[in-house]
């Protein structure tokens, strides 16, 4: 799968830079659209430790955006750059096992907003960049086998998030007004870490129990690399 | 060129995640709670991780210190300061590992911050005896052996560690004991003590390895001299040594041993080694046997206020209690009605009474005799019936009281408090099965659960005066810590303990920990 994705990249990659010039003068001189949607998912790959420890395998996610055209800037030979502002949500979850005897589970919900940017090489073709910023609400769960509402850990927090990428995109339709596509995006998302504690699925009710001090188990970094598959309508 | 450099970016992505630790995939075991003076401390064998809660101050520390893989036994030093861990180590099976070989941590939990000492001891023991001095640790193989992995196995091997010393070719000794077809079946350290007449006349500790037939003696100050066997069936009687109490000050030691008909003392004497023989003793034993008759089923040692010993030795095959005077072996039978097998003395360190008890007849009774006037020969020895109207199961001194609790059931469902001074028992009522009882450090206190009932229950012992404290969950285990506090430990695999700060305490007053193994989890490497 992977093998295939990195073909796909690099055949249009190398198929940008090879356009003739006068086609990217016409594309860059249309009315690019105002509105676009992106629904597709997503693949990262943890770099963080923590994130390994509770997880070896990905994290999964599925994601939404939204984005509004700022306008189009004219570049040199040609290419013409679309900038536009974006809002993104995105839901992901990754499982995993411990100790042989334990099941975790990591859920995300990431928002996050940023700049998008494109060039459009051919008609239809072209490469993008992503720069976002936002926060991710992270949630772990580490419960015995088969018996997830037992959990011994179930805590989530906040982080603070950054992240970038590049790709590229494929429109086979391309109107003036319409564009319907798909692409690709590699790119590096930075969290900071969320402290977790060790509090219970089944804790009691804390006006009727002793006072509970819940142990820091320390924190959760899901730094990591990423692969985005995405569909979009641009209007 | 753009095409490879992209496609060697994206293989890299998938790449270079960073290998996840190994640990968290092995199979977890906890060890413990072991409590310590002060804190309390458990051993995750997967994370190979000493984690102990400080509760020396009012609010509670977690620490956790890094030990070596495979943690097989824990135990407490003598002064209740450390712990004491032996880890099986690991072969190299796979590249990138590194081979680690089976060593005894020394954990220092009051200054957690400095590094373990560790000892590597040769082989995987599972078991440690320690000194009462703290100054020396024997590791060996339990009864049941070593385990199944590796492929010869000695279970008469042991190594000799002095804990006072770092780590060395000469410290551990490792030592092969002198077999006659037995394997060690226990390992007690004496007291420090000093061989009377010896050239040498610092103050040392004996190892006693008992196996079946055979007591072997080792100084464990000098582990690499030759240890002496003392063969126990020369009579051709099959004897299992059981028991053995000291008396340092005459570096004697009474064994007490099943299918033996006396009590064998052993009395450590100067025997100056021959010269050039490195590997020689300066001491010999010797050898004698006070006139218990009939197979003694429990002995207790005691000095009366003249600082004269005696031995109290107990013989239900004869109905009898033997009273023997160390200095001169002279021996006073008493007659007991009941086949007396349990002999507990009030109080322990200057005791004037001995409870007397037939726990394996489960009579209904106990007797108390009389430690005062045992020299006056003229004077009978008293002994005062007590009807307790259940069966006695076991009896527990209550410590710093003239009290002790009298378990009438194996379920320890039924329980009375027998006052030693007066002879006069209360009744317990309970509502299920004592599963886990401590005494307060002050002994002022019993606290005990119910594995089933979410309560810790308290007896005031000044006055009777029962009181519980319902817990948020049921506990597994009370621990009764030195500077008063009590710990309920809830048997979590993560840890979950309810923190009291003293007997009597409040539920406003208590706090509950929850998750303390797992803490810095995420920060593990």
């Amino acid at each position: 799968m992977l093998r295939t994705i990195t073909l796909f990249i690099a055949a249009t990659s190398a198929a940008a830079y090879a356009q003739p010039a006068e086609q990217a003068e016409a594309n860059a001189r249309a009315d690019a659209p105002s509105w676009r949607f992106d629904m597709g998912s997503s693949t990262r790959w943890f770099r963080d430790p923590s994130a390994i420890i509770a997880t070896n395998d990905q994290l999964a996610s599925f994601v939404m955006s939204a984005e509004h055209g700022l306008g189009t800037v004219e570049l040199p030979r040609g290419f013409a750059l679309e900038l536009g502002v974006d809002a993104m949500w995105a839901n992901g979850s990754a499982a995993g096992s411990m100790f042989q005897t334990l099941e975790t589970s990591i859920g995300t919900n990431d928002l996050l907003g940023g700049v998008h940017a494109s060039v459009r090489a051919l008609r239809i073709l072209a490469v993008t960049a992503r720069a976002q910023a936002g926060a991710s609400h992270v949630d772990l769960s580490i419960a015995p086998s088969g018996q997830p509402q037992m959990a011994s850990v179930d805590d989530g927090g906040w982080a603070r998030t950054l992240a970038g990428s590049v790709g590229a995109e494929i429109e086979p339709i391309a109107m003036p007004q319409v564009r319907l596509g798909f692409g690709m995006e590699l790119g590096y998302l930075a969290t900071s870490g969320v402290e977790m504690h060790a509090s219970p699925t089944n804790a009691p009710d804390p006006d009727r129990s002793i006072e509970t001090a819940y142990q820091s188990i320390g924190h959760l970094d899901l730094d990591g690399w990423t692969l985005r598959i995405s569909a979009h309508l641009s209007f | 060129m753009r095409l490879v450099l992209f496609t060697t970016v994206v293989s890299l992505v998938a790449a270079c995640s960073p290998e996840r630790p190994e640990a968290f995939d092995r199979a977890r075991t906890v060890l413990g709670p072991v409590p310590l003076k002060n804190r309390i401390a458990w051993v995750d064998t997967a994370l190979d991780r000493v984690v102990a809660l400080d509760l020396t101050t009012d609010s509670p520390r977690v620490v956790a210190v890094p030990i070596g893989r495979n943690a097989v036994y824990a135990t407490p030093s003598a002064d209740r300061d450390h712990l004491l861990v032996i880890t099986r180590g690991e072969e190299a099976l796979a590249r990138g590992r590194q081979d680690e070989p089976p060593r005894l941590f020394d954990v220092d939990l009051t200054n957690p911050d400095n590094d373990p000492v560790a000892y590597e001891v040769g082989s995987p023991f599972d078991r440690i005896a320690v000194s009462n001095d703290g100054r020396v640790a024997v590791a060996y193989f339990s009864a049941k052996g070593p385990d199944d992995a590796g492929f010869f196995r000695n279970p008469n091997e042991m190594a000799f560690i002095d804990l006072q010393s770092q780590p060395s070719d000469a410290n551990p000794i490792l030592k092969t004991l002198r077999a006659f077809g037995s394997t060690p079946t226990g390992v007690v350290l004496s007291p420090p003590m000093s061989v009377p007449g010896a050239d040498d006349p610092s103050e040392r500790t004996f190892a006693f390895v008992f196996s079946h037939n055979v007591v072997t003696v080792v100084d464990c100050q000098h582990a690499d001299r030759a240890e002496v066997s003392l063969r126990l069936d020369a009579t051709g009687v099959s004897v299992d040594p059981q028991e053995i109490v000291f008396a340092p000050a005459s570096s004697t030691a009474y064994l007490r041993s099943n299918g033996a008909r006396d009590v064998l003392q052993i009395i450590l004497d100067s025997d100056p080694p021959v010269p050039g023989d490195a590997h020689a003793n300066d001491y010999r034993p010797l050898l004698a046997e006070l006139g218990a008759g009939g197979g003694p089923a429990d002995i207790a040692v005691f000095d009366d206020p003249t600082h004269k010993r005696w031995v109290v030795a107990a013989t239900p095959t004869t109905s009898e209690v033997v009273v023997i005077d160390t200095e001169t072996a002279q021996f006073r039978r008493v007659a007991t009605p009941d086949p007396i097998d349990r002999i507990t003395l009030f109080p322990p360190d200057e005791p004037t009474v001995a409870v007397l008890s037939s726990l394996g007849t489960g009579l209904p009774r106990v007797q108390l005799m009389s430690l005062e006037h045992l020299a006056d020969t003229l004077q009978s020895i008293r002994l005062q019936a007590i009807d307790l109207g259940k069966p006695v199961r076991d009896v527990v001194p209550v410590p710093g009281r003239d009290l002790a609790m009298v378990v009438h059931d194996d379920n320890r469902t039924v329980l009375s408090l027998l006052d030693v001074t007066f002879g006069s028992v209360a009744p317990l009522d309970g509502v299920g099965r004592l599963d886990s009882y401590a005494f307060t450090a002050s002994g002022d206190y019993l606290v005990g659960t119910t594995a089933s009932v979410p309560r810790l229950g308290f007896l005031d012992l000044s006055n009777l005066h029962p009181s519980d404290l319902r817990l948020d969950t049921p506990p597994v285990r009370v621990l009764a810590l030195g500077n008063g506090k009590l710990v309920a430990d809830h048997g979590d695999p993560f840890g979950r303990v309810t923190i009291l700060p003293g007997a009597g305490a409040t539920r406003d007053q208590s706090i509950v920990l929850d998750g303390f193994l797992l803490t810095d989890f995420f920060q593990e490497r």
